[in-house]
């Protein structure tokens, strides 16, 4: 796994524009579908923007709920690939997930999961030229530390109210 | 249909508490579009001669939520609010940026036509389904942050609750009011 990527996410840094949502959507879908966006930002209360996606577990929670193998590691990126033919949309993958990261397409019905763009994420690309690098690259092996991120937005904007209000924050969320 | 319109507008009709699909010709949608001239013409075929009777407090004044042809295709993302003003007695037109205009279109609304009065606080919840009148009352008299937290909470349960097995629902696009909107402020700040 010398290839493997990772993208950190700085919940601080991130203004809720957007842009990767589209970008992500660009990219597999061929459409600006922010519903349909791999990385997704909740906002659960203005001014707290949770950029939301897959952190790539160690231990692959998600795979391992899967009833019909359509989940798999991808050796070179680390990231879950999804096989859309035997999905069966049954939400094991979600219930599975730490975070709840993954959700059934709005479409075809189908789970979708951040799949890294075979290793040059577009996220990345567009959040460093708005300026903001919410988002960064990082070339590491899979570690423990990884799914610490895989939370609930709820939860990581409880802690990010604190940390940026102060003491005002803990009765915000 | 003209490219980059859905095809449907939502009616609302707050007095009989009554929801329902319109749709507008092509050449008036060719003729007038976008926010702006799309209201103007709704406004002028609706109230018409009646528009210097018209109080814009009243029940009988209509309040008009577009979105352009451009809008969800990025960068628009603007949502313009129309009816009779009470500043200036004149149309407004009055366009703010927002999620709500793009998930509307999303949705498969081009806009939301809103007439009547409301017995009591409502909300509109627009879903891909359709449109709903949703009771409010126990959020009138909250400030804006605090509308936000509590309406973010309450429809993304209720979309959990429809449709257990989709994951978790991102916050849905809104527009609201205020306390100046609550008390009738009609003084520019």
């Amino acid at each position: 796994m010398s290839n493997s990527v990772w993208i950190v996410r700085d919940y601080a840094a991130c203004s809720g524009c957007r842009r990767c949502e589209l970008a992500c959507s660009m990219h597999h879908e061929d459409w600006m579908w922010p519903e349909a966006s791999r990385i997704r930002v909740f906002m659960p209360f203005p001014g707290l923007e949770v950029p939301h996606f897959c952190a790539q577990c160690d231990d692959y929670p998600c795979i391992a709920s899967c009833p019909v193998d359509a989940l798999s590691v991808d050796k070179e990126t680390t990231a879950v690939l999804v096989d859309e033919e035997k999905c069966t949309s049954c939400g094991n993958c979600i219930d599975a997930c730490p975070g709840r990261v993954p959700f059934l397409h709005p479409e075809t019905n189908k789970v979708v999961i951040c799949d890294l763009c075979e290793g040059d994420p577009e996220c990345v690309k567009v959040c460093r030229e708005a300026g903001y690098n919410a988002l960064q690259l990082v070339h590491e092996e899979p570690n423990v530390h990884r799914k610490l991120f895989a939370m609930e937005p709820i939860i990581v904007a409880k802690d990010l109210a604190v940390n940026m209000l102060g003491e005002k924050g803990e009765e915000v969320v | 249909m003209p490219g980059g319109y859905a095809g449907k507008f939502l009616e609302v009709d707050l007095t009989r508490e009554k929801v329902k699909d319109v749709t507008f010709p092509d050449e008036m949608l060719e003729a007038y579009f976008g926010g702006r001239g799309l209201a103007a013409k709704i406004l002028w075929d609706r109230i018409g001669d009646g528009w210097s009777k018209l109080d814009p407090l009243s029940p009988e004044n209509i309040f008009i939520a577009l979105t352009g042809p451009m809008t969800a295709i990025y960068p628009g993302a603007r949502i313009c609010c129309s009816g009779k003003s009470p500043v200036s007695n004149g149309t407004v037109g009055s366009t703010a940026s927002t999620e709500f205009a793009s998930e509307l279109k999303m949705a498969g609304y081009d806009g939301v036509i809103v007439t009547g009065k409301a017995s009591s606080p409502v909300y509109i919840l627009v879903t891909d389904e359709g449109g709903e009148i949703v009771d409010a009352s126990h959020h009138w008299g909250k400030i804006g942050t605090d509308t936000i937290k509590a309406l973010n909470r309450e429809v993304t349960v209720e979309l959990a609750k429809r449709k257990p097995k989709v994951g978790l629902w991102r916050e849905p696009g809104m527009i609201y009011i205020g306390p100046a909107g609550r008390t009738w402020s009609v003084t520019l700040p």
